[in-house]
Formats: C-alpha cells, structure tokens, sequence
C-alpha cells in the first residue's frame, strides 16, 4: 500500500478559482453529487453475490412486531426492536447498523425465468429475456448524471459506473458470463485489478511513487501526464475530422473522445496551473487529501487467498472512489460464476467443497452459512470505512448519504437447493441522505388467486430510482412503463395487490411518502 | 444445478433463418402457408404435424405470411426501403437496433415507426448487418462475383483486442521493462466480449479500457526510460537532448505509431517535448503521449492517394505492414517487414507475397490458426470442471481437459501446416487419433466398432481368492478410494433400500456382460464407530430395470487393511448392467461422524475367456495416426469439442454451435413472453423423457421450430457422446445419490436440413458430417468466417468475389479462373488461409 499526495480534482476547484485550464472547468468538478435533486441519495454502491440463501439464516427469525404500512401495501416492522443480531448471517458486524438498513421479504422477479442471471438484480430479468436495448440500473444512474453535468457545464461529459469483478480464475474468462452489469443489451465485465482501478481514479502516479516523493514531484508528474492525455485527445479529435472515416469509426473515436475526457476529468481535472495549486479549504474528507489504496494486486493466480486479497482491495478502492468523488455509482460483483480453479473455498471458509454445489445449491447447511458469513464480512468492512467518514456535504457520514445494496440473485428459501425466483436477499444500507426511512424490515406477501406472491423486485429498483432524483422519463420506455423486464407473473401481482407498482416506489420505504 | 445449458440453449429456442425474428411458444401461431415442393422427410423425431412442417419449411424459404414472422428484410422493405433504398443498396448498412431507434425518436419524419418493437429493430438491423448471403449450388461455388465487381476495402479503424495490445507492449518494451510490469499493466485492460464466435470483433471502449491505457501509458514511459540501454536502442544516442529526441520521434516514434510521421504529426510531438520542459521529462511525456494516440491504439488505415473510381483507396506501405502484421501474428510489424514498408518495396508483389510466405511460416501464425479454429468450434475457452463422480468413472476431468485440449491443437496444427495440406473435409471427417493420452484413450476406448472398442484386461495384482477360483478376470476399475462421508444427520439409512437416498457417492460402473456366472470381488475398508463396522451392500442392476437383478447387502466391512472380499456369484442373462457398492449403515454419529466406507477396487471375474465383461471407458492404448472409430469423425468428436465441464451435453448449445459457428446460420435469441415462459425453464433429466425429447416437445411449437429444425438435428446427433466425449447408446438418468434411475435411447434419425428440407434423414453424426462436407454452405461458411476472423468484421455483400475466391481456395480443384491470379494450389485449408492474404482487397480500404 503506498500513499499518494495529489491535488484533488475537487481541491482545485475550490481553490484554483480562475486560473486558466487547458481544458474547461469540467461539470463533475462541481461534484456528481450537486447533479442531484436537493435531498436525493448522492451514491450507489451495488454488491452482488451469488446463489440465494437458507431463509431462516438471512431473515430474523423472532422478535420482530409487524405493522401495516401506512397507506397499505405490505407490512413493517423495525429492526430496532430486535435483540441481539439480525440473522445468522447478517450476523454481528451488523448489529451497528440496524437502525440504518433496510431488510427486504418478498421481494420477486415477475418471470421465473431468471436462473444464476446475476445481472437480473438490476434490471428485473435476465438479459436473455430483455432485448438489445436493456441496461442494468448502475448505467440508467450513469447516463442521467452524465446527462445532468453536461447540461450543467455546457459541455458533453460522461460519468461512467465503476465497475468491479472478483475473478476467481487464472484467466480473465468467465465460464458463464454472467455479470451483474448491462448496456445495450450486452454485459459488461467488470475490472478484475483494484490496483489499476485506483490508478484509473487517482491517476497512474497513484500507483508508481512511494513516500519518498515529495508533492510537489508528484504534482509536476501529474501535470506532465495530463499534458500527455491532453495531446492524445487532440490526436482523437482531429483524426475524427478525417474525412476519409466512415460514420461508423467517426462514432467509435467520439465515443473514446467521452471516455477519456471523463479519465481528464477524474484523474487530471485539478491539474494545469501548476505553482498555483494549492490545498483548499474545501469540506473534502481527509482520505482523500492522501489516498491510500493498493499498489499491486494478485494476477488472479488461482490462489484463494488472493481472491480474499482482491476483494478486500475492491472493496476499500469502492469506499475511495465513492468518498472522494471520483464514482458516484459503484457494481461489484464479489464472485462471478466462474467459482474457483478446483471447485474449493477451503482457504477462505476453512470448508472444503465448492462455492455453488456444497454451499449454494443443496450443499450443507454450515456451508452455506460459512460462505454467505464471508461475503458479508466484506460488506461490512465497506459500511464500516463508509461510516467513519462524514460526507463534507452535510447529511451525516458518508453511508448514510450513499444507498448501498447488497444483493443475492436467487432466492431465500427454505433450502436452497432449488433455483428459487421469489423472495429475494436484499438488504440495502444507508438512508440516502434521507431520502429512505430505515432501521426496517419490510413485508411484501401478498395472496393472489394463484398463491403467495411478492412485490417485483423492479419497484424496489424504481424506488432507487426515485431516491436518487432520476425522473421517470430516464427510465421508463413509454409513460408508466415502469423499469427493467416484467415477465409472465406481473399480473398475478397486480391482481395480488401491486398495481401501480411500475411507477411508484416501494411502499413505505421513500421518506417523502 | 448452475445455470443449466438447457436454459441457454431453450433462450435460443425461436431464433431465425436468415433475419428471420420468431417467438417461442407452445401455441403455434396459425400460419397460411402452402406446402412446400419436394418431399420431406418424414422423421419420428422431427416435427409433429405435416401442417406445421409445412409452416416452417414455407417460412425458411419463401418468407412469411403473419406478421408474427415478418422477416428483418421483410419489415426492412416495408418501413425502410421507400427512403433509404432496397436493402441490398441500402445506405443504412449496419446500423444497430440502438441506431435505428435513435433515428426514430429524434427524425420527425421516422416518428411514424415508433410502433415497431425492440425485437422488430432488432430483426431489421440483423437485416441491414447480414452476411453475404448464399445461392443454394449444391457443392458449387455459392457465392456470386461478377465480373470486374472491385474487391472490397476493410474499414479504417480497429481497436486493438487484448491480445494485440499485449504482444504489442511486449514487442516494443520487453528489451527493457519486466514481463512483469507487462502482465500488471495489460491486467488492467478489461477481456475483449465475443459475439458468440470470435472475440476480436469487440469495439467497445469502457472507462476501464482507458484508464488502463493511461496508466500503462504513465507506467511504460517512466520505466523504459529509467532503462539502462533504451535510450539507445530507440534513438541510436544516450543523452536526453533536442537531437537525440529527434532521433526518437522518427525511429522509435514512428514505429509505435506504425506510419511515417508526417509533419504536423511531427510538429506536434516536438511542441509537447518543449513544453514538457524539454530533457527526460519531455522524453517521458511524449513516450507516454504515443501510447495513447489513436495511431497506436487502433489500426487506423486511412489509405495514401485519392480514392479510385469505385471508392477504394490503397493502403499505404506501412498500413499494409500493420495490417499484414496483426493479421498473421495478432502483434506489430517486425524488423523486417517494418524495413521492407519504410523502404516501399512492400508494395511490390514479390515481395509481399515473401512476406505473406515468411509470416504464415512463423509460430506465431500458426497459434493465430489454433486461435482461429478454437474460437470457431468452440473449445478456446476453458470449462469449469465439475462433474459428477460417478460419471467420471475414475477418468481425471482436468487432465482429460488438457489432454484433449492437446489433441485438438494438434489436429488443428495437422490440418493448416502438416505435410499433406489439409481439407475442409478433413476437418469434418478426420478419424486421425492426434493423442497418446491415457484419459483421451479411455474416452475414445469405448467406442463400437473401433479404436478401444476391445475388451481390454488390465494387469492386476492377483489375489488369493482369484487364484483359488481358477476364473479369470476380465475388467476392473482403477484403484480407487470412494469415501462415504455423509453429514446430513436427517437420513435413516438403516432402511435405505432402492429408494432415492442422500449419500454424497457410491461406486458404481456400467458394465455389459455376454451371459453366464459372474463372480464378484471387492476390495474394500471399514471404519470402526462403537465397534460397529460399516456394512456395505453390492448391487448388480440391469439397465433399465428398477429392481437389481441380485443384490448381497450384509457384508460387515470391518477389515482395516483393505483385503479383498469375496461378495459372491451370479448367473446372469446377457445384458447392461450397472454395479453399485455403497454402505447401509453409515448414520450419522453426532460428534463422531460417520462410519466411512472405503472401496478400493471391484472385480467382475468371468468363468472362461469368451465370458468377459466390457467396461466403456477402460484405459487402452492410443498412438498418434491410429484410426478411430467409425462414429468419431471429424472436429465436433473430438473430446475437446465435447467436454461440456458438467454432466449435461448441453445438447441445444451443441446443435446452436454447428448451426450458428459451422453453417452461419445467423441465431437471434427469442423473446420470452408470459406465455412461452414455462419453455425456458431449465429441463432437467427425468425418467419419463430424455433430455431430447423434452427439446423435442419444447421446441415443437412453430414459432420454435423454425429454427430448432435445424439447431436439433446436430445437436440430438450429438447425443450419442456424453458429456466427457465418450460414445453412448443411452442417456443416463441418475438419482441425486449417483443411482442410476433410467437409460433412454439416444438413437435418432433426422432430416439435416444443412441447405434444403429435402436432404435425406441421416442417423449419426458421422453422417451429419458428411453431409455437410458434401454441401457447399458449410465451407462457404469455413471460408467467410477465416475472412471474419482476420478482417475483424462480419463479411458483406460486396465481399462477394473475395469469398468466392476464398471458397474457391477451400474446395476447388484446379487452378483456373479467379484462382489464377494466386499463387497457391486450391483444394485445401492453407491456400484458404494465404489467400485471403494475399487476395487483391487485402491491400484496399473501403471509402
């Protein structure tokens, strides 16, 4: 681990003022967060693992007393009123934070499609039933902010989700490809290097010094890189003009013009006057003054303990990015459906047998519990960096003005060993800046004439949503087409008690209603 | 289960011919349609009515008459075509459903449109992005060029894939950076999707894709010039000068960027130099500059000289270079070819066609082949291993894996740079064994009627009771142990007979047996838990029947050092069999655990010699060149093509992979709607259907037969190969314990429907092979995709006399007409392989 010193992009904007730029004042120096309505979550951190739970270990199994919702439409009970810890695997790292979680039953997909589909979490099926055009909700947040700072500034800015794959294997190849992100209708791999992902929000100087440098040698590298970035995008810019491209490749450049000028932005927006940079006085949190984050990270050896050793590097780089502003949009895949080179956690759980036949699917129940108890380990330790920092925007520390979901892409059930498409693990933390009630459990059963039903799992994903300030025209194909795939089973919901459940969010969960 | 394939494959279940978009449901959707001429073939195992054949042949060749099946083209003409032209001169080719929808929502005059759906946009770009089509010829050459037609250019601007940004790093930096620093910096750079064939046609460019350039930008420069000898090496001085910089920009700059720079190029470079403050510093900035110029990162061919009367524009020397490069080698020009573009004689025929010699010569074309070819058939990448033990039968999954990776690398090597040249044929029917492996050998020793289909004896220590029996043995397993340990404390396996049960494995074997006495030996060790010893039973069962045929089920295991156990003897009828030794007594003691039961070998031993058990699967001997068996032909045999990773054949995903990957049938997924949901849900083995015959009923429905008529055929053929690559008569149904439940046929007979419905019904894959090496669409289809591949695009219609060509390089016969102007002997895979090298578009960009 190394510490770096650079002049915060946003450190600079509150302190270079007028200096001149050789590029303009980018729109996300004025801070992703201020894209959002007043009131609204400020981030989004997605973590995904895989292969459902024992209900009875992810739910509290006593003490709670339910209410109906005000206004109907599901039950509540506070989590307040429990001793001890949530559940077996929600276990005591949890206990801190009941006050500021949110734990979801009946939540459904409205298919029973979804099948190890990890990225139907985040779109309410699976991308074989979704068409060319569906996107995964990290990117229906991305393009609104992108849209709303480029309004702002005046000019095209792009804000892409920060994307993050644990792979377990030597080899970057996933044997299923499944991941948890989608845009146009494609999935998109997440970044398997936590170092080389700091480097890409901090800058590559980030990763290539040590203590012994001074600041202002690292300001002055900066500065020549950014030089560098700045020639190539002029390089980009006037080969666009090339009059022998076709429309087709003038696109590919445009679009890798938008990219790398969100690279300008995050990584060098802060840089050009050199010798007049200086540290501002703005509310920034402290980590972000000298961020520490990885140097070097496993190759993917097939080794478990570098599996651990990567996730805990994702994890505390998610925490820097969302802290210091460089992603307001975080999906982190803990364990792509790859599993491991011999099918076996030992190392990690001290079990032998793999993550999905011994400890998924009709595995054991120790297992299962071992397993899903490591995952949430790694949770925790977000929550707990999240929640040491006060978010220098007001609102309280940085959890509680970010909406962290975590979530499983099958179902609670009484065992596991089935694919289950009902009653989905979901626990979502933090309040988003208000913009969530918490410290919940909420009941979503409901009896349709075909059976129990949940709530679909997208208005729990329109609700995020709403949280953040998105209007429904950003997401919504059609007025009141609500968001993501609804499948076969909709309208046995509707007629459960649902309706309207494509446009409003949650019951009982947004504050503002 | 994981995500089972059967729920892949179901999502291809309505899929099209040609651009045609179709649903999937079990309610058929009423079609009028007329027959269809010629006589179709009438199949047990095809489908269900003659009404609905009718509908699908009807619809794969004369389009459609419901909206439900309006074809992209169909759709294309009737929305499209008044203001962008006919779709086969449309001005709208390749425009994404994205691109289309887009225009929609922002063109006042397309508003009208915004009542097509997701998957009508979808069918209408798949119709504007479609390959060459093909005239149905019978073994002829199917693609039409006409006369004096120009070649056609590649497009100007490809990314470079992950692998030939790594060998491109590696080419300029290995002299002076670590291997290391390489490796962590290309780690950065996200994979490359795959389109469902190749995996360098991927142009999406991510903030993760950026970033990583940036920084092994940043990292690359600061540590080569931290280098002792690079300085020198790329600019002939050792001093952080003007001059010296100079020198850089024009050796090792311009060798970067793969073009000559031209002066504003030039001009620019120096002014960044100044302005990083000149020295190292400016060095270090420009270095990390260049690895971020589109020039690099891209293979940017914009063509020297105005364009031609039909558009196209030559490349220039160095474009060719590059283009010649990374098409053979996936990395930059080397020394040589790089000297032989700066000089311009790259340009003369000569010695292009040396170089084109030289660079097809190299290892690294020939791991280009291998990419190629394993990309294609669908084994370049690696499975997850997780199959059952009791389907293992003692093989080693990884190492039949690696092994029969080998095999196929090798049959591919064989195929491209052996002695004899290979053919299309030979790569759909060799029945050359390319494999000393022992796992390999035990996989393809089964087969009837071939290599390893005798009995074979393995050598055995001999026993005590064996010698005092006088019999002799005649099959055995491997030492194996076969630990029963079992936690789950809810089981009462005290009375466990022949129902379902929750042991974690057994040993089990299928055997087949010609008649008469069989005695049974096992070598077995019982573990002590309150002085009572494990009590194991042995089971014989026929195939098929639910009752064993005899059964000793009182045999206290109690011996600690693995002794044989003489279990007893049976007469029994000729026949399949299945042996099952498992435990009856091995409850779960709470803080002790479980009694466990050791099987360390099984002996089935025969009276005479013509009284011999036959194991599939028993380890023989292989030897490079042998012959294998009548039914193993071609690719799609090999063990490498067949190893799914699991116990499922993934039989849908193996008929999609020959139809899609094979014959370039273009595959769309269907949509799934509320009432063809129940379709997808993943089938999982039963005893009352095989896993074919519930893809049979599930794609019986028109909507999904339209296509399944032709992905089932391959893929049910298929299904005389397990999982592991082994032939088989049956599908096999076991319990979750590893019983065997059930063996269903998996003999069929179907009409291949390759090019046309009426081709005769074919009842192994064997013949499904040769048949499509007798058509002309599957090494048309050969032919376009090595053009895909290297040209890092789908072919299109002006890339018609190039694939005739190509095709002509593939299957003809003499060298005559177009061939001509080659300098190659046609008929075979390497003249494919150098001729679209060396075909006349290679050398033009397309305006």
């Amino acid at each position: 681990m190394i510490r770096f010193d650079p002049v915060s992009r946003r450190h600079f904007l509150f302190s270079a003022g007028g200096l001149a730029l050789s590029l303009p004042l980018l729109p996300s120096l004025l801070g992703p967060h201020q894209a959002l309505a007043t009131g609204a979550a400020r981030r989004f951190i997605f973590i995904h693992n895989g292969h459902g739970h024992f209900d009875k270990f992810w739910f509290p199994q006593s003490g709670l007393n339910f209410s109906n919702i005000a206004g109907g439409g599901g039950r509540v009970a506070s989590l307040g009123t429990l001793a001890g810890n949530v559940s077996t695997i929600l276990g005591a790292p949890f206990t801190p934070y009941k006050s500021k979680m949110n734990l979801f039953q009946n939540l459904d997909y409205t298919s029973s499609t979804p099948n190890h589909s990890a990225e139907a979490l985040l779109m309410g099926g699976a991308l074989s039933q979704s068409g060319s055009l569906a996107r995964t909700l990290d990117h229906v947040l991305c393009e609104w902010l992108s849209k709303e700072a480029t309004r702002k500034s005046g000019r095209q800015t792009t804000i892409s989700p920060l994307l993050l794959t644990n792979y377990s294997y030597v080899t970057y190849q996933s044997t299923s490809n499944t991941f948890t992100s989608v845009k146009g209708g494609k999935v998109i791999p997440g970044a398997g290097n936590p170092s080389a992902v700091f480097a890409s929000l901090f800058g590559a100087t980030a990763t290539t010094t040590d203590n012994t440098t001074s600041a202002t040698e690292n300001t002055q590298r900066l500065l020549l890189q950014k030089k560098a970035v700045d020639h190539a995008f002029q390089e980009y810019k006037a080969l666009k003009g090339n009059p022998r491209l076709s429309a087709l490749d003038a696109k590919r450049l445009e679009e890798h013009m938008n990219v790398l000028s969100e690279l300008q932005d995050k990584v060098y927006g802060g840089v050009g006057g050199e010798g007049a940079m200086t540290m501002a006085a703005a509310p920034v949190p402290a980590s972000c003054q000298s961020p520490t984050g990885p140097s070097s990270s496993p190759l993917r050896t097939g080794k478990q303990i570098d599996f651990d050793t990567t996730l805990n590097q994702m994890i505390d780089v998610t925490a820097l990015a969302v802290s210091c502003g460089k992603a307001p949009v975080v999906n982190l895949m803990m364990h792509p459906y790859d599993y491991f080179p011999g099918d076996s956690m030992k190392d990690l759980i001290g079990l032998d047998g793999d993550p999905h036949t011994s400890f998924g699917h009709g595995g054991t129940e120790e297992g299962n519990i071992k397993m899903h108890q490591y995952y949430a380990q790694k949770v925790a330790r977000l929550l707990n960096t999240l929640s040491s920092m006060q978010d220098p925007e007001g609102g309280g520390t940085m959890l509680d003005t970010s909406i962290v979901m975590w979530g499983n892409d099958m179902g609670a059930a009484p065992s596991p060993g089935h694919h289950s498409d009902t009653n989905l693990p979901i626990v979502l933390f933090g309040s988003g800046a208000g913009a969530l009630r918490t410290g919940n459990v909420f009941d979503y059963g409901m009896n349709s004439p075909s059976g129990p039903r949940g709530r679909p799992l997208n208005q729990l994903l329109v609700s995020i949503l709403k949280a953040m300030g998105v209007p429904a025209s950003e997401y919504e194909t059609a007025p009141g087409a609500g968001f993501g795939f609804y499948g076969e089973i909709t309208s046995s919901m509707e007629s459960a008690g649902a309706q309207g459940h494509k446009t409003n969010p949650l019951p009982g969960l947004l504050a503002a209603t | 289960m994981r995500r089972s394939s059967l729920f892949a494959a179901c999502s291809v279940a309505g899929v099209v011919f040609g651009t045609l978009v179709v649903g999937c449901s079990k309610k058929p959707t009423k079609i009028s349609v007329s027959r269809p001429t010629g006589s179709l073939v009438q199949s047990q195992d095809e489908l269900k009515t003659d009404e609905t054949k009718a509908s699908l042949q009807t619809v794969a060749h004369k389009g459609q008459a419901n909206s439900t099946f309006d074809s992209g083209a169909v759709l294309y003409t009737k929305h499209c075509a008044t203001c962008h032209g006919a779709l086969e001169v449309s001005r709208k080719r390749n425009k994404s459903p994205q691109d289309i929808a887009s225009a929609i929502a922002t063109l006042p005059e397309m508003a009208h449109l915004k009542t097509l759906t997701t998957r009508e946009l979808e069918a209408i770009s798949e119709a504007l992005t479609s390959g060459v089509a093909l005239k149905a010829s019978g073994g002829a050459n199917p693609y039409m060029c006409e006369v004096d037609k120009p070649a056609r250019g590649d497009d100007s601007l490809r990314r470079l894939t992950r692998k030939e940004l790594q060998n491109t790093y590696t080419s300029l930096f290995s002299t002076n950076v670590a291997a290391a620093t390489v490796n962590s910096i290309l780690d950065a750079v996200p994979p490359d999707s795959t389109d469902g064939v190749f995996e360098n046609k991927d142009s999406s460019v991510t903030y993760s894709h950026i970033s990583a350039y940036s920084t092994a930008a940043v990292k690359l420069s600061e540590e080569a010039l931290r280098s002792s000898g690079f300085l020198t090496r790329t600019s002939g001085c050792s001093t952080f000068d003007d001059a010296c910089f100079s020198n850089f920009l024009d050796r090792f700059g311009s060798r970067l960027l793969r073009k000559k720079l031209d002066k504003a190029t030039r001009d620019s470079f120096l002014a960044l130099y100044a302005d990083a403050g000149k020295g190292e510093a400016g060095f270090r900035t420009v270095l990390a500059a260049l690895l971020q110029s589109p020039s690099f990162l891209y293979k940017v061919e914009v063509g020297e000289g105005t364009p031609d009367s039909t558009g196209l524009v030559t490349l220039s020397a160095t474009e060719l270079a590059s283009r010649l490069a990374y098409a053979t080698t996936a990395s930059p020009p080397d020394d040589t070819l790089w000297q032989k573009a700066l000089n311009g004689s790259l340009l003369t025929a000569s010695v292009y066609t040396a170089e084109v010699e030289r660079l097809t010569a190299s290892p690294q074309f020939k791991a280009r082949v291998r990419e190629f070819l394993g990309q294609l058939t669908g084994t370049a990448s690696p499975h997850s291993l997780n199959y059952s033990p009791y389907l293992l039968s003692g093989l080693n999954a990884a190492q039949l894996a690696t092994d029969a990776k080998a095999e196929l690398a090798s049959f591919f090597e064989d195929l491209a740079f052996g002695a004899k040249p290979g053919t299309y044929a030979d790569f759909l029917l060799s029945q050359k064994a390319y494999s000393t492996s022992a796992q390999v050998a035990a996989v393809y020793g089964g087969d009837e009627g071939g290599m390893g289909s005798q009995t074979t004896t393995p050598a055995l220590p001999v026993s005590p009771s064996e010698e005092a029996a006088a019999t002799t043995q005649v099959a055995s397993w491997p030492i194996q142990d076969f630990a029963f340990n079992k936690n789950t404390p809810n089981l009462n396996n005290n009375v466990m007979e022949w129902t379902p049960w929750g042991f974690d494995s057994r040993a089990r074997k299928n055997f087949s047996w010609p008649g008469g006495v069989i005695k049974v030996e096992i070598t077995a060790r019982g573990e002590l838990l309150n002085n009572i010893a494990p009590i194991a039973y042995v089971a014989l069962l026929r195939t098929g029947q639910t009752n064993p045929a005899v059964k000793w089920d009182t045999l206290s295991v109690s011996n600690p050092n693995a002794a044989p156990i003489e279990v007893g003897t049976a007469d029994l009828p000729e026949g399949d069999y299945t042996i099952e030794v498992s435990s009856t007594n091995d409850e779960y003691i709470p803080g002790t655990g479980d009694r466990n039961l050791w099987v360390r070998n099984v002996r089935l031993l025969g009276t005479s010699a013509s009284n011999v058990a036959t194991m599939p699967g028993s380890p023989s001997n292989i030897s490079l060149g042998d012959a294998l068996s009548v039914h193993r032909k071609g690719v799609m045999t090999r063990a490498g093509s067949l190893m799914t990773g699991k116990d499922d054949t993934h039989l849908v995903h193996r008929g999609l992979l020959v139809r899609r990957n094979l014959l370039c049938d273009v595959i769309v997924a269907p949509p799934i709607t509320a009432e063809s949901a129940a379709d997808f849900t993943p089938p999982v083995p039963s005893v009352n259907a095989s896993m074919m015959e519930q893809i049979r009923t599930r794609t019986a429905a028109a909507q999904c037969a339209v296509c399944h008529v032709k992905i089932n055929p391959p893929g049910f053929l298929l299904e005389s190969f397990d999982s592991l690559g082994r032939a088989r008569t049956g599908e096999d149904v076991y319990d979750p314990t590893g019983r065997l439940l059930k063996t269903h046929p998996v003999a069929v007979s179907m009409a291949p429907n390759i090019e046309s419905a009426s081709e005769p019904a074919v009842s192994s894959w064997a013949e499904y092979a040769e048949a499509m090496s007798r058509s002309s669409k599957a090494p048309a289809c050969f032919a376009s995709r090595w053009v895909e591949f290297v040209a890092q695009r789908v072919p299109q219609a002006d890339d018609a006399c190039l694939l005739h060509d190509m095709y002509g390089l593939l299957q003809g016969k003499a060298k005559e007409g177009a061939l001509a102007k080659y300098p190659l002997q046609p008929g075979n895979i390497p003249a494919l392989l150098k001729g679209a090298l060396l075909a006349p578009s290679f050398k033009y960009v397309n305006k």
